[in-house]
């Protein structure tokens, strides 16, 4: 399994959990993850935290079938079916890699559809729920 | 009470999936419970997933700034963890501040309104804002027949100062007449058991809600029928209508106990997010009634100001009660990890 320390996954939470970016405020550029040096400028602790607003359309996507999945998400996979991973690019114009849920990757996904940002547990490590961000319909 | 605190905004959260009873009946043979369909948690969810988009609803259909919060108190009976905070991690992923209080509540199917109560207390004493949720799964062997209509959902209200709310909590009651608790989870089980003593277990549910609804209905000098719109929490809607006999019938509103299910410690504010949605005008009075055996019942009442007005983007509860995709039993299995294919 791809091991993902604890110590690790927790400098992610804001991430992770509610699409925290930095915008920098001497050329505008955000950035995702926030991180020290614009990527845009290069300026150094330039960057007001915001939370994107976790909507967006699907770019492009694929779907990972029986024995795709990494190990993390294989009993997952074993019990709810193919699942489909997807480009999402946000209204605020990045794009991101993520997993779609609620959905059938086979029947209700195709390039361009509206999603929104869902809190979801993504899977188990140490004996410890790991949660984060899923994109599903949105639901109109 | 002095009427100080009041319903900002309420929000909702039901899974996507739906099992009706027919799949039950081609299983088992019967099935028992009076609902038609319920929900089911989605394999990736658990009770804080739903909480955190219920209460992400909630603070957003009451425009308040979330720093404002004061606590976040959530009642549930199937947390994953025995030890570890619910609110700690649905205060993380809606970011809320640091020094909010974080109340977990997971004593009995009443959970709920435990934490509404509470909050309703302190926020009274100490001002500001208070999210409320309740949000389970409840989880017994399947086959047991309190498993037929056990469902997941979750529901969030956030109260405040009553000069802003959109409903008043113009009183509320509670009552723990000690009966042996007949429904129960041992530590280290995954499984809820029932007894299944039907008259024992009526009779503590009858004599326990009758005390808390009288009491709140003394203090507010008012007729049981004078409430415009009534929701009782019962496992399906038989205990809750038959209750009371003076009751006029039409005033009960279940709808959410039918087609959604038994859903433990989210079931009487799902009741009360239902009705401040479909039913509730200016100056309506709703009783709320929870039930949690070996716990007691609460009992709320509340004055309607006003409907609250929706916000693109956030999902009603009507929007998440029309989105469903039905799945079969085995996949309903899966789904619950009762099936291991390890
Ligand atoms: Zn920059």
């Amino acid at each position: 399994m791809a091991h993902v320390s604890i110590p690790k996954y927790w400098k992610a939470l804001p991430q992770k959990y509610r699409l925290v970016a930095g915008k920098c405020s001497n050329c505008g550029e955000l950035n995702f993850p926030p991180t020290t040096l614009c990527k845009k400028c290069g300026q150094e602790n330039t960057q007001k935290h915001i939370e994107l607003k976790g909507k967006g359309t699907v770019y492009t996507y694929t779907i990972i079938g029986r024995g795709g999945a990494p190990p993390e998400f294989a009993k997952m996979q074993k019990k709810c079916g193919p699942y489909a991973i997807a480009i999402v690019e946000l209204e605020e114009g990045l794009k991101i890699n993520v997993q779609l849920t609620d959905c059938d990757p086979f029947k209700d996904v195709n390039i361009g559809m509206k999603v929104s940002a869902v809190f979801r547990r993504i899977y188990e490590q140490e004996n410890v729920i790991r949660y984060g961000l899923k994109f599903r319909p949105i639901i109109e | 009470m002095s009427n100080n605190v009041g319903i900002i905004g309420y929000g909702t959260y039901i899974p996507r999936y739906r099992i009706k009873k027919e799949e039950y009946i081609k299983t088992w043979g019967h099935f028992s419970g009076k609902i038609e369909e319920k929900s089911v948690i989605g394999y990736d969810e658990d009770v804080i997933t739903m909480a955190v988009e219920a209460g992400y609803n909630a603070i957003h259909n009451s425009r308040i700034n979330k720093n404002d919060l004061k606590l976040i108190a959530i009642g549930s009976v199937s947390s994953p963890y025995n030890v570890k905070s619910m609110a700690s991690e649905v205060a993380m992923a809606l970011g809320l501040p640091m020094d909010i209080l974080l109340l977990d509540f997971t004593e009995s199917e009443k959970a709920g309104t435990t934490a509404l109560s509470t909050g309703i207390d302190i926020i009274e004493n100490k001002g500001g804002y208070g999210l409320i949720i309740g949000s389970d799964a409840p989880l017994a062997t399947p086959g047991d027949s309190l498993e037929h209509v056990q469902a997941a959902a979750a529901a969030a209200i956030v109260i405040g100062n009553n000069n802003k709310s959109i409903a008043e909590i113009v009183g509320k009651k509670t009552a723990n007449i000690e009966y042996i608790s007949d429904r129960f989870k041992r530590n280290g089980t995954k499984m809820m058991k029932d007894l299944e003593i039907a008259p024992y277990s009526n009779y503590a549910y009858n004599n326990t809600i009758k005390k808390t609804v009288n009491d709140l209905t003394d203090e507010l000098k008012i007729k049981l029928n004078e409430f415009d719109h009534v929701y009782i929490q019962g496992h399906d809607s038989r205990q809750p209508t038959r209750i009371f006999k003076q009751l006029n019938k039409n005033k009960i509103y279940l709808d959410t106990l039918r087609i959604i299910g038994d859903t433990g410690a989210a079931s009487a504010l799902l009741g009360l997010n239902a009705i401040l949605y479909y039913k509730a005008k200016e100056n309506d009075r709703i009783l709320i009634v929870s039930y949690g055996s070996g716990a007691g019942s609460d009992a709320l009442g509340i004055k309607v100001n006003r409907k609250q007005d929706k916000i693109n983007e956030i999902p009603t509860i009507d929007q998440y009660i029309n989105r469903k995709e039905y799945i079969n039993y085995e996949k309903y299995l899966k789904f619950k990890e009762l099936i291991d294919l390890d």
